[in-house]
């Protein structure tokens, strides 16, 4: 038997949250590649500086979203050892036959 | 004493500091804007709906809805921040031109303020309120020189404030939330309905977009980069724009997933595939002897995920909005995104040798924009033959579908173009089954000035002769090798199945893919070509008869790249009509055939008189089996739903079929 868990969902979203973080990688990596003196004396300082800010968000943002994904597959796992726990512990409360059974809808 | 005041030689001034080169950090920044555009569109797409009327809060707290709002302020900062990049690089070319201009004007002045101080080396009494009066005059001209240069200066310092000012607006985190919810921000989905409304109306397309604030513009090249640069009508310069940030964006996010450990997924490696080679195509023109040409290359398509993965690409060199003439190379089977860069050169040795001419300034696009039969096997319909989809050789399918590709990419070249469709004299050049698939175009009604088909298996479209393709008069050119086995293809060759049990063969059909355009009989200008070398044998058919005969026709020792520059370049009546072939192409193959039969004088099979000959024609697999007296043939092909033949014909294919085709 097991305890109907939202595990699916969990996984989903930790794969989303995975995908933004690595879509954020490329655009941090273009900024940092962008060759602001190309614009000249004057505005490429300017360039520069504006840059960096926004590599820079991009980098937060990055591991902001790879953070979540991180908790994400924490929490999943959280969930399986507390479910195989559960199932454990509920097992021995019930009949014999009962054991096994697997969940039923509402 | 009386004196002659002759202004001072003219200084030169520095050249301008942001070149060409400088647009390399405006496709960096919009591939990130882009990039992070799809991120945003994700979160907004799964976080709290815009119209959400419940708890604020619980709303603030939803990190997605957060992230949403964070990563757009990104977005938008970066949208704003290309645009007052694109701006100023913008005025930056007009100020080069300017610049040019000055130069140009300052070298007159000191070569007549040269000459005027020779003459007075030498003057005369009598001569000296004429020269006086001349040094008067030319003090004036360099005076208005000396204005239009200040002038420019100042233009150019107003230029760069401006773009100042636009980086320094959005150079906060603040400044790009506010700019996110800023009211007079383009609504992208809107343009993008717009757009959609226009259908394939090229010049609807074309007004439309004229018709947007450059701000719009911006926007969409940011938002949709892929359908802006892929939409034909776009401006050539901007459908570069788009997909060269696309490209970039691509290329950064999939050596990024590559850089951390992630192993790249056969599509993944070949949508990187594509990404490079548009890379590569660039970087072609740069490289001798062609970056002597300093080409305007132009990304014009870019669609690595079109066709199962194969991908679509075109590439032009120079620019064919502006160009007095245009080509567009169709290759044939066996291309895809990934070997644009190899149509590319073809395209390039095109380009140089019609620029050679001078006649008028030159565009040559190498365009892969219909689904050419090839071998990948992650665009292959379940059920077909292992290897890939060279089967639909076979057929027009491809050529029809890629026909109706090509004219509406025509149609869009027309109306792109700042003089008008009239202005441009514009080629469509097919090779192999790319031949076909741009007959298949004309058939159907293709708005260009001249068609060329080189190495043809036949103009498709159930055309039978040069009416059908609604050209106007002698303005279809055909190249054909005598040695090249694609063109012995044209016209009707039944390809015929062994059933055995001394029952007579299968007809499945007839191999061809049209009549063949080379004909005395179809009505073409025939043009020379290198006829190519003989070849014996399986071997020869593919290492001579395919590799060297039939992809030739580009190469700068074979005369039909002469004389398809004077068609590109205008000057096709100075082209000679060999008068074409007198001989059946059917007599071609049946000729070789037949001479391979005495070659090889082995008859170990039947009779003591047949031999099995196998061979592979453009893009498909046939096993020819059986020479009789020298004039019985039976061609076993590949065909769906013939299993049997394609279980015998595979074996050819393997040893047969080139790992890379040119």
């Amino acid at each position: 038997m097991t305890l109907q868990m939202w595990t699916a969902t969990l996984t989903k979203a930790r794969i989303q949250w995975e995908d933004q973080s690595e879509g954020l990688n490329g655009p941090r990596k273009n900024l940092a590649q962008a060759d602001p003196d190309l614009l000249g004396e004057r505005v490429g300082p300017v360039a520069e500086a504006f840059l960096a800010v926004w590599e820079q968000r991009i980098l937060e943002l990055r591991d902001l979203a790879s953070n979540h994904a991180d908790a994400l597959a924490q929490t999943t796992y959280d969930f399986l050892i507390t479910d195989q726990d559960s199932v454990q512990e509920t097992q021995q409360l019930l009949s014999w036959e009962d054991r096994d059974t697997l969940p039923v809808g509402p | 004493m009386r004196t002659i005041a002759v202004p001072d030689w003219l200084p030169r001034e520095p050249e301008p500091q942001v070149q060409d080169a400088a647009s390399a950090v405006l496709t960096d920044v919009r591939a990130a804007a882009s990039a992070v555009s799809d991120v945003s569109e994700w979160a907004r797409t799964n976080g709290a709906p815009s119209d959400f009327t419940g708890n604020a809060a619980e709303a603030a707290d939803h990190a997605v809805t957060r992230f949403a709002v964070d990563t757009d302020a990104v977005s938008t900062a970066l949208e704003r921040g290309a645009l007052a990049i694109d701006e100023f690089l913008t005025q930056m070319r007009q100020r080069r031109t300017e610049y040019a201009d000055l130069m140009e004007r300052r070298q007159l002045l000191n070569d007549d303020r040269d000459a005027l101080v020779q003459r007075i080396e030498t003057v005369t009494d009598d001569q000296i309120e004429a020269l006086q009066t001349e040094a008067a005059s030319l003090r004036q001209r360099f005076e208005s020189y000396y204005q239009g240069l200040q002038t420019w200066r100042e233009c150019v310092q107003t230029d760069e404030d401006a773009a100042i000012r636009g980086l320094n607006a959005v150079d906060e985190l603040a400044e790009g939330l506010a700019a996110a919810n800023s009211d007079g921000r383009p609504d992208t989905d809107a343009l993008r309905e717009q757009l959609g409304r226009l259908g394939s109306n090229t010049d609807a397309v074309n007004a439309w977009w004229n018709g947007l604030s450059e701000a719009a513009r911006n926007a969409l090249l940011i938002s949709d980069p892929d359908l802006i640069g892929n939409t034909n009508g776009v401006p050539t310069g901007d459908r570069d724009e788009a997909n060269r940030s696309s490209v970039q964006r691509d290329i950064e996010y999939l050596l990024g997933l590559r850089a951390s450990g992630h192993e790249l997924s056969a599509s993944e490696q070949r949508w990187l595939e594509n990404a490079q080679a548009i890379e590569d195509s660039i970087v072609l023109a740069d490289k001798p002897p062609y970056n002597a040409l300093d080409i305007d290359v132009n990304v014009v398509a870019y669609q690595p995920q079109a066709f199962g993965g194969d991908g679509i690409a075109a590439v032009a060199y120079g620019d064919p909005d502006t160009a007095d003439n245009t080509a567009v190379f169709v290759p044939g089977i066996m291309q895809d995104g990934t070997t644009i860069d190899d149509r590319g050169a073809d395209a390039l040795s095109l380009y140089q040798e019609s620029v050679g001419n001078q006649n008028g300034s030159v565009a040559t696009i190498a365009w892969i924009g219909y689904d050419s039969p090839n071998f990948n096997p992650t665009s292959m319909p379940a059920g077909l033959l292992d290897g890939g989809d060279a089967a639909h050789t076979l057929t027009e399918a491809n050529a029809e579908a890629g026909g109706h590709a090509l004219s509406s990419f025509v149609d869009g070249l027309n109306s792109t173009h700042e003089g008008g469709a009239a202005s441009s004299n514009l080629t469509v050049i097919g090779h192999s089954y790319g031949s076909t698939t741009s007959a298949h175009a004309a058939a159907d009604g293709l708005a260009a000035d001249n068609l060329v088909l080189i190495g043809s298996p036949g103009a498709g479209g159930g055309v039978s002769d040069v009416s059908g393709l609604h050209m106007p008069q002698g303005h279809v050119y055909v190249g054909a090798a005598d040695h090249d086995p694609v063109t012995w293809l044209g016209g009707e060759i039944p390809i015929n199945m062994a059933t055995g049990f001394g029952l007579g063969p299968t007809h499945l059909g007839n191999l061809g893919l049209g009549e063949d355009p080379s004909q005395h009989d179809f009505g073409a200008h025939n043009f020379a070509v290198d006829s190519g070398q003989t070849f014996h044998g399986p071997g020869g058919l593919v290492t001579t008869g395919f590799m060297d005969n039939h992809v030739s026709y580009f190469e700068g020792t074979n005369p039909a790249l002469a004389n398809m520059a004077d068609i590109v370049s205008g000057q096709g009546d100075q082209v000679a009509d060999t008068g074409g072939r007198t001989q059946d192409a059917r007599d071609y193959l049946d000729d070789w055939v037949g001479s391979e039969a005495q070659h090889h004088v082995v008859d170990p099979i039947v009779d003591g008189a047949v031999q099995t000959y196998e061979g592979v024609r453009d893009g498909a697999v046939q096993t020819y089996e059986g020479v009789r007296d020298g004039a019985v043939q039976t061609y076993e092909g590949v065909r769906e739903g013939a299993n049997d033949a394609i279980d015998r014909g595979q074996d050819a294919w393997d040893s047969l079929w080139p790992d890379r085709w040119p």
